[in-house]
């Protein structure tokens, strides 16, 4: 509402077009396309008008989660900037806290997707939510529970801890 | 459609791995030869797990002694958080003997010394692996003086991950001035270096205290230095660099007599920082914290504690660990544990670890390396 009242101000959003492996085109503010530390390494020197990222690891169910992760953090940093710039209250980093963790929290398959593409993006932040979501799965979990969650061949002879 | 995954990657599962506590992964061992390889063997892997659970721990473990009927040492350990307060776990000591001091504890390896200082034993007590590095006989008459005294001080360097043992002989000789004459012999051994200690450059320091808290790369002592006067004992922390094997001295917190006896005085590391805590004869205990490492003038006040005031009447009150709620754990003359909150002013007695007696009590992080061999096979 406020925007409308000067919007000459306010420059036209530059985009950047991501295609998900499925070849899906996904256009995000150049901005949301930065949270990616692969996108940002070399930005600069390319082209505006060249501006598509083919993602071929990416499918397009991830591609849209990662999207809308990257989304919220870029709004959420900003709203806790401008928080702190008023010195007003704010309790921005823990609402966002609680919105990652609601985000992470879905099934195995759709975890290790979100993984594979905060790796493979390199999204630091994203990249360590999920690696802690997958390490809160398998603390305390016996050997046996782990061959199965990682599908993993028991190729071990003996079990050294196993009088523990 | 998307494929079912079936598996991921194996970096991200050795990433997802680092991040696990080591007891965790010791179980994990047997997982299958990969596995197996990568927990035990995989140099990057485990300094990275290091590197994290150094990173991850915050809280305070607490090492407790105590001597039971048979006058057997005993070793447990407990988390010192007021809720949630885990009852003390007894460690099993590495070898029967009981004559054991303690020298050190880093990254959950603890270094123990023989009661005759013959051999100094470094022990992972969660894998329950330990070695023995004997020592070499001090000669004391390289001394004027006939007492000697025999410290130890127990190192480690973040960046290389290289573990070294200090070993200080100190003596003391009045001259007929009844002037002091300080000097100590320093030797260093290198854990999975050459196999030997090797002997540094003399120096003019006495060293009278045990305590050797690691802080910013250096261990720390204090000691007595010589001074112009020929009167009182001269006190200065010295700080001795783990990788550039240098002594230097260190500002002293202002306002505070260096000549002034008191019941106890030592310096401990809590929370990354150095501590300075005195202690006047059953009055007060004050504790100053270096803020910034080395500034002169960072020395800041902490707390002061009356006697009897809040905890009753003590002789001295040591600090052994800062829980993550920022209040301190504190051993009442090396025995009693109590929580002490320095913004309220107030004390919660700990004796929920099952017992209140405990004689000589340490703090330390809980971080761990995955294993002895690690720490050895470096060099190779």
């Amino acid at each position: 509402m406020k925007d409308s009242f000067n919007p000459s101000i306010e420059p036209p959003k530059k985009t950047v077009t991501l295609v998900s492996s499925d070849g899906y085109d996904f256009e995000v503010e150049e901005e949301v396309a930065l949270e990616s530390q692969v996108i940002k390494d070399g930005f600069e020197d390319k082209a505006v008008d060249d501006r598509e990222y083919l993602l071929f690891n990416v499918h397009s169910d991830t591609l849209e989660l990662i999207i809308k992760y990257c989304e919220k953090h870029v709004s959420s940093r900003k709203s806790i900037s401008a928080a702190a710039a008023s010195s007003s209250s704010s309790n921005g980093e823990e609402a966002l806290k609680e919105w990652d963790e609601h985000f992470i929290s879905v099934d195995t398959n759709t975890l290790y997707d979100i993984l594979m593409a905060a790796d493979y993006l390199n999204i630091k932040s994203l990249l360590d939510l999920a690696i802690q979501k997958v390490a809160d799965t398998i603390h305390g979990r016996s050997p046996e529970q782990i061959r199965k969650k990682f599908n993993i061949e028991n190729d071990s002879i003996i079990d050294p801890w196993a009088s523990e | 459609m998307k494929t079912t995954r079936t598996c991921l990657p194996f970096e991200l599962v050795a990433e997802i791995l680092s991040w696990l506590p080591a007891k965790c992964l010791l179980k994990f061992m047997c997982v299958s030869k990969t596995w197996l390889r990568l927990l035990k063997t995989d140099s990057h892997f485990i300094n990275l797990h290091l590197h994290h659970s150094i990173q991850a721990n915050h809280s305070s473990i607490l090492l407790l002694r105590k001597h039971d009927d048979t006058e057997m040492i005993q070793y447990y350990h407990a988390e010192a958080e007021t809720e949630n307060t885990s009852k003390a776990i007894e460690l099993e000591l590495p070898l029967t003997s009981s004559s054991y001091y303690l020298v050190g504890i880093r990254n959950g390896l603890i270094c123990l010394t023989k009661k005759d200082y013959s051999d100094l034993c470094i022990w992972n007590p969660l894998t329950k692996e330990h070695i023995t590095i004997p020592c070499p006989p001090f000669i004391p008459s390289h001394f004027r003086s006939r007492i000697a005294n025999l410290h130890f001080g127990f190192g480690f360097i973040q960046g290389t991950n290289e573990y070294k043992v200090i070993r200080i002989v100190s003596s003391c000789y009045d001259d007929i001035n009844a002037r002091k004459d300080y000097h100590s012999l320093v030797s260093v051994y290198t854990l999975g270096g050459i196999g030997s200690w090797r002997d540094l450059d003399d120096v003019s320091y006495y060293f009278g205290r045990p305590s050797a808290p690691l802080v910013n790369g250096s261990l720390h002592w204090l000691v007595f230095g010589e001074t112009k006067m020929d009167w009182g004992y001269y006190n200065v922390i010295v700080s001795f660099d783990i990788k550039d094997e240098v002594f230097q001295e260190l500002p002293w917190p202002k306002g505070v007599n260096r000549f002034k006896e008191c019941t106890h005085k030592e310096i401990v590391e809590l929370g990354g920082v150095l501590w300075y805590v005195r202690c006047w004869y059953g009055k007060e205990a004050v504790a100053w914290v270096m803020k910034d490492y080395g500034v002169d003038g960072s020395w800041t006040k902490l707390y002061r504690v009356e006697s009897p005031g809040i905890c009753g009447e003590f002789s001295w009150l040591k600090p052994l660990g800062v829980a993550n709620s920022g209040e301190i754990v504190l051993a009442k003359d090396g025995r009693k544990l109590m929580m002490f909150n320095p913004q309220t002013n107030s004390i919660t007695k700990l004796n929920e670890f099952g017992f209140q007696d405990a004689d000589g009590c340490m703090g330390f992080r809980a971080s761990c390396p995955l294993h002895l061999a690690d720490v050895l096979s470096y060099y190779d």
